[in-house]
C-alpha cells in the first residue's frame, strides 16, 4: 500500500514536472517572435548550428567549407524567416499609419466641400464658367488643406508615418543585406563602412595637405 | 433649338480639354529631353574635387566687376535654377553686367557622400574652391553669392575666413530658423514647423536607412506646402500652356529641374535640420565646424541680403534675421515680390535681382 503510494506519488510529480514544463514552453512560445528578436538565441543558435549542434566532432574545416559552397543553412534559414516577419510587422504597421494619416488629411477636404456647398452663389464666379468655379474651389481647399497641415493632430499622424515608413525600409534593408551576405556579396553595411573610411581618410589626406603647403609657405 | 443650345455650352469646354489633352500629348511625345535645356549657359571646368566641380562662366560682356564672384547653390536641389533658360536666368543677367561669375556645382550626391558634414562642404570644399578662384585670378579675396542652403555655407565660410572674403550676397537665406514664428503669414514656414515636430531619432533613423535624405522626399514636403498647386499641375495647368510653346518649354525646364533633385549628404542634412532647423544653433553661436564656432559678428565683410516677401519656404523673417548678428556696418537689405523659386524664375524680378545684385557689387569692387 505504501509502496503504491510512492508510485502515485512519483507520478503525480513526474506530471506536475511535465506540465510545468509544458506551461513554460506554452510561455515561450507566445512571446516566442519578441523572444527571439530580443534575445541572444538567433545568435547562438547560429553558432549551435555551425558546429553541428555538439553532434559531429573533428571535421570543423571539411563542414565550413562545404558550409560556404552551400550557402544557407536551417538557422540561417530561421533567422532570414524572423527578417520576414518583421519586414511584414513593419508593413502593417505602415498601413495602419497611413489609414490614420489618410483619415486626417481628408479631414479639410469635407470641410472644404461643406464650405463651399453653403456658399452663397458668387456670380462673377458662375458667369465665369468652369474654370473660374475651379478656381473658387482650389483657393478654398488649398487654404484648408494648410491650415490643417500646421494642426498637432496632422504633425503627430505624419510624423508616426514617416517613422512606420522608415522602419519598413529598414527592415527591407535587413533582408536584402542578408540576402547579399548568403550570396557572399557587399552588404549595404559594407558599403556603409567603406565609405565612412573613405572619407575620414580624404580628410587626414587633406588637412595633411594644409599644413605642408602652409609649412612650406612658412619657409619660403 | 434653345435645348441644343444648352447642350453644346454644356459640352464645348469638354470638348475644348480633350483637345489640348490630345495636343499636350502629341507636343509632348515630340520634345525631346536635350531640347529642355536648363543650367544651359557656357561655362568650363576648372577644377574637380571628388564629386564637386568649379567652373568659370564665359563672359557675354566687358568685364565690369573685378572681383571674382563664386556662385554656390545649397544640397537641396540644383544651381540650375539660378540659369533656368536664357531669359529668366540670374546667370546670364550677372555676366551682362559684366560679372566674373564662378559656380561651385556639389554634383549628385548620393550614398557615397552619407558620411560628409556641412563641415566639408564649408571648409573643404568651398574653401578649395575659393583658394583656386583666387589663385586663378590673382586676387586675395573675392566676393560670395548663396543660395538658400548655400547661403548658409557661404554665410559660415565668411564668418570663419574673412580674410578671403570681400563681400557677402546672400539670396532666401534662412539664418535664424525659429523666426517663422514671427512670420504671420499662415501659408509661409511649414518646413520649420514639419522639421520642429519631429524626433531627433526620427531624422537620425530616417538618415541612416536611406544613407542620406532623399530628394524625392524633400520633394514630397516641398509639395505639402502648395497642395492644390501640386494637384492641379499636371491637368488644368498643363493644358493651359499647351497652346504657347515658350509657356510649354517653361513648364518642362521648371520640371525638368525639380526632378533633379539628388540625395542631402547624410551627415550633413543631420546638421542641417538638427542643429539648424531644430536646435537654431547659427543665431545662437552655438553652431561648429571642425571645432570652430560658427560667430556671426565676425561677419566683417560688407554683406547684402537678397529675400523673397512670399517665400514659403524660406519665410523672410528667418532670412531678415540677420541684420542684427552681423559685425559689418555695410550692411543692405533687398526685398522682392515674389516666392522661393519665383525670385529667380518669374519674368517680373529678372531686372530687378540681378541689377540690385550687380549694382551692390559694383560699388565694393
Amino acid at each position: 500500500m505504501e509502496n503504491a503510494k510512492s508510485h502515485t506519488d512519483a507520478l503525480s510529480d513526474t506530471i506536475a514536472q511535465w506540465s510545468e514544463q509544458w506551461r513554460r514552453m506554452a510561455d515561450v512560445s507566445v512571446n516566442a517572435g519578441e523572444t527571439w528578436s530580443s534575445s541572444m538565441l538567433p545568435f547562438i543558435m547560429k553558432r549551435a548550428a555551425e558546429s553541428g549542434f555538439g553532434m559531429t566532432a573533428g571535421n570543423d574545416l571539411a563542414e565550413a567549407i562545404e558550409r560556404m559552397a552551400k550557402g544557407p543553412r536551417l538557422a540561417d534559414v530561421m533567422d532570414f524567416d524572423r527578417k520576414l516577419a518583421n519586414l511584414t510587422a513593419a508593413w502593417n504597421e505602415l498601413q495602419g499609419k497611413l489609414a490614420a494619416y489618410q483619415m486626417v488629411a481628408a479631414k479639410p477636404w469635407m470641410r472644404a466641400a461643406e464650405q463651399f456647398g453653403a456658399r452663397p452663389p458668387d456670380e462673377k464666379v458662375r458667369s465665369g464658367g468652369w474654370r473660374a468655379q475651379l478656381g473658387a474651389w482650389n483657393e478654398l481647399a488649398n487654404e484648408e488643406l494648410i491650415a490643417n497641415q500646421r494642426t498637432e493632430e496632422f504633425l503627430v499622424v505624419q510624423k508616426q508615418l514617416l517613422q512606420a515608413a522608415t522602419e519598413f525600409r529598414a527592415r527591407q534593408s535587413e533582408i536584402s543585406d542578408a540576402i547579399a551576405a548568403m550570396l557572399g556579396m557587399p552588404t549595404q553595411r559594407d558599403f556603409d563602412e567603406v565609405t565612412r573610411q573613405l572619407t575620414e581618410l580624404r580628410r587626414e589626406v587633406r588637412a595633411l595637405e594644409r599644413r605642408v603647403e602652409a609649412g612650406s609657405r612658412g619657409t619660403t | 433649338m434653345s435645348s441644343e443650345k444648352q447642350s453644346w455650352s454644356a459640352t464645348s469646354p469638354f470638348a475644348e480639354m480633350t483637345d489640348k489633352m490630345l495636343k499636350a500629348g502629341k507636343l509632348l511625345s515630340e520634345i525631346k529631353d536635350d531640347d529642355v535645356d536648363v543650367g544651359a549657359t557656357p561655362k568650363t571646368l576648372v577644377m574637380r574635387r571628388d564629386k564637386v566641380e568649379l567652373f568659370r562662366y564665359t563672359p557675354l560682356v566687358e568685364q565690369k566687376v573685378k572681383t571674382p564672384v563664386l556662385l554656390a547653390y545649397g544640397l537641396i536641389g540644383r544651381y540650375t535654377m539660378a540659369d533656368l533658360q536664357e531669359d529668366r536666368s540670374l546667370v546670364r543677367s550677372l555676366l551682362g553686367q559684366g560679372l566674373d561669375l564662378w559656380l561651385v556645382d556639389w554634383g549628385q550626391p548620393n550614398r557615397t557622400e552619407r558620411w560628409l558634414t556641412i563641415d566639408d562642404y564649408v571648409d573643404d570644399y568651398i574653401h578649395a574652391a575659393v583658394e583656386r578662384v583666387c589663385r586663378e585670378t590673382g586676387h586675395d579675396k573675392i566676393m560670395l553669392l548663396g543660395i538658400c542652403e548655400g547661403g548658409v555655407f557661404t554665410t559660415c565660410y565668411a564668418a570663419l575666413h574673412p580674410d578671403k572674403v570681400k563681400g557677402l550676397v546672400l539670396t532666401i537665406t534662412p539664418i535664424d530658423f525659429h523666426a517663422d514664428r514671427d512670420d504671420p503669414d499662415t501659408h509661409h514656414g511649414f518646413l520649420n514647423l514639419w522639421t520642429r515636430s519631429l524626433e531627433r531619432s526620427d531624422i537620425d533613423k530616417l538618415v541612416d536607412t536611406h544613407g542620406g535624405l532623399p530628394g524625392e522626399f524633400m520633394s514630397s514636403v516641398f509639395s505639402l506646402m502648395t497642395p492644390m498647386r501640386s494637384l492641379t499641375k499636371y491637368n488644368v495647368d498643363l493644358i493651359d500652356v499647351v497652346d504657347d510653346e515658350a509657356k510649354l518649354m517653361n513648364f518642362l525646364r521648371m520640371e525638368k529641374w525639380l526632378a533633379d533633385r539628388p540625395a542631402h549628404p547624410g551627415e550633413a542634412a543631420k546638421q542641417w535640420l538638427k542643429d539648424l532647423y531644430q536646435d537654431n544653433k547659427l543665431v545662437k553661436g552655438e553652431f561648429e565646424l571642425n571645432g570652430r564656432r560658427v560667430d556671426l559678428s565676425k561677419l566683417t565683410a560688407p554683406v547684402l541680403n537678397v529675400f523673397a516677401l512670399n517665400d514659403h519656404i524660406i519665410p523672410p523673417t528667418c532670412s531678415r534675421a540677420l541684420g542684427v548678428h552681423v559685425g559689418t556696418t555695410d550692411y543692405s537689405e533687398i526685398e522682392l515680390p515674389g516666392g522661393h523659386v519665383g525670385l529667380f524664375v518669374s519674368s517680373k524680378s529678372q531686372g530687378s535681382l540681378s541689377k540690385g545684385i550687380s549694382a551692390w557689387l559694383a560699388a565694393r569692387d
